[in-house]
């Protein structure tokens, strides 16, 4: 029986995998999914396989519409590091995801999003690429600022986000 | 400057002998004749050069410069005078002169007609009596004051020849490195990631995924006859109202508010009006409220529950936010509504308070 049951074909889809899938099937995960999967980003081993772009794309993309949709101030919005940073927090703050959801500080958690932030800003300085120069006459500065226009944003994360 | 004391060196690394050879031989190099040193004293020097620039806290230079020309009776370097229409110039500047017995051997160049060449000298003649650190750019722009030629021939150094606008972007741009730099060492810290944390997290993550892919729960199966189910909740006066959800409504009726909101006719009414709508959401519910943050959600729903109206929802909101009779907030808001002469001028009394 044992070495039947060892035989048999093992239909078992990692939990990486699982999840591209749910999302290219369109099943709605809950808000904090987008955070967790930010937080666990570096365990390659549990989840059986490297969170590919598109889904930190999405995540953060999730996370920033948010951030912008919240805060409806200004019509320039600086993606830096330091802004980034502070909007994930802030939304699992707001949505009580774990560590989150007792306590209002988490330096932890801060300290592993801080050490994922390299692949996030990846994510973001290639959107900032695509986005138009939020100041014509200067261009450059926008992208080293890593400015876009809130409005763009708002649009361009709401088409797939 | 015939002596010799190359043990004894001087702050910035001023050489104590710098042979009046090694001028001779720069000037010849590049190009220049007639140009002999005189002998002066410091008094002589002060007068003669213009300050270009204050005296900067060089205080222990300027004693070891003391030393050595009381020692050997001469200044440890040479002195470059440059006639400019504006004064003569020195290399040194004046205000390294110090103030005691010796001499300074001067050398007296006119600049008027070709300033250009002798800002080159100055340059050359800097770096040979080794104190760059103690010349700033404007000693080099009182000889030439022509920033761009000097900057093109590399006298005067990178930093004094970037326009502000330059100097605002360099400035970013180092900003911008250092945040690099700060991703990159928080980078290198996260070998000492919080496992368990992390671990929380990926369960969390898969509970969330599992919960995404569960089928939507079974609706509840409908009586076969509605009319019957009202009846055996005392409610059989309700049937004729059309499509009611039994279910809900046998849930609202176990609920004892139901059945006394039932004794007020403004209720029933209200009540009424819940059951047309096919038990739909109050009005108020914004439609994207799936998105909302969840402590928003449950606030949203601790206040909306029995509710009359819209401005019911108001009034409680307020006395949760601010923790007070709410009447007040409504009083003073437009007292201050009124002080400010309408809603339009509220941003500017804003700016008042702040």
């Amino acid at each position: 029986m044992r070495a039947a049951a060892e035989d048999a074909p093992q239909v078992h889809m990692s939990l990486i995998a699982q999840l591209e899938e749910a999302v290219a099937a369109g099943r709605e995960l809950g808000p904090c999914a987008w955070f967790y999967l930010l937080m666990v980003m570096g365990r390659k081993k549990e989840l059986g396989g490297a969170v590919k772009k598109p889904l930190i794309a999405r995540s953060l993309g999730r996370i920033l519409l948010w951030a912008v949709e919240r805060n409806g101030k200004g019509n320039v919005v600086s993606l830096k590091s330091t802004y980034v940073r502070n909007a994930i927090i802030l939304y699992a703050k707001e949505h009580r995801c774990y560590p989150y959801d007792g306590a209002q500080t988490a330096p932890q958690a801060e300290r592993i999003i801080k050490a994922h932030m390299r692949a996030i800003m990846a994510v973001v300085r290639r959107w900032v690429r695509a986005a138009p120069p939020c100041d014509p006459n200067n261009p450059t500065v926008c992208q080293r600022h890593l400015m876009v226009r809130a409005d763009w944003l708002r649009h361009f994360l709401s088409g797939w986000a | 400057m015939g002596q010799t004391q190359p043990q004894i060196q001087v702050k910035h690394d001023v050489p104590i002998e710098v042979k009046l050879e090694q001028v001779q031989k720069l000037l010849e190099q590049m190009g220049i004749r007639g140009v002999e040193p005189t002998a002066a004293t410091a008094a002589q020097v002060k007068k003669m050069c213009v300050e270009v620039e204050k005296r900067r806290t060089a205080e222990g230079y300027l004693r070891k410069m003391e030393e050595v020309m009381s020692f050997a009776g001469a200044a440890p370097y040479v002195v470059f005078a440059f006639e400019t229409p504006q004064g003569v110039v020195c290399i040194p500047d004046g205000n390294f002169v110090v103030n005691t017995n010796g001499i300074y051997y001067v050398h007296k160049m006119d600049c008027r007609s070709n300033s250009l060449k002798c800002a080159q000298v100055a340059d050359k003649v800097v770096d040979l009596l080794g104190i760059r650190p103690l010349i700033s750019s404007s000693t080099f722009l009182a000889i030439h004051p022509s920033q761009p030629e000097l900057c093109e021939l590399g006298i005067l150094p990178p930093t004094a020849c970037r326009t502000p606008s330059q100097k605002a972007e360099e400035r970013e741009e180092e900003e911008a490195e250092e945040e690099e730099e700060e991703e990159e060492v928080e980078g290198a810290s996260a070998a000492q990631v919080e496992e368990p944390l992390e671990g929380v997290a990926l369960r969390k993550l898969t509970e969330e995924l599992m919960r995404a892919q569960r089928p939507p729960p079974a609706e509840e199966q409908k009586p076969r006859d509605p009319k019957a189910a009202l009846k055996e909740l005392g409610l059989g006066w309700l049937a004729d109202l059309g499509e009611a959800d039994v279910a809900a409504l046998r849930s609202a009726a176990e609920d004892k508010t139901l059945l006394n909101a039932l004794k007020d006719a403004e209720k029933r009414d209200a009540v009424r009006r819940f059951i047309e709508s096919g038990f739909a959401p109050p009005a108020a519910a914004p439609p994207n409220i799936a998105r909302w943050p969840q402590k928003d959600v449950e606030l949203f729903a601790k206040l909306a529950e029995g509710t009359r109206g819209f401005h019911e929802l108001v009034v409680r909101y307020l006395e949760a936010e601010f923790g007070c009779d709410v009447s007040i907030i409504y009083d003073i808001m437009q007292d201050l509504i009124k002080q400010a002469g309408g809603c339009g001028q509220l941003q500017k009394m804003r700016r008042r308070f702040t």
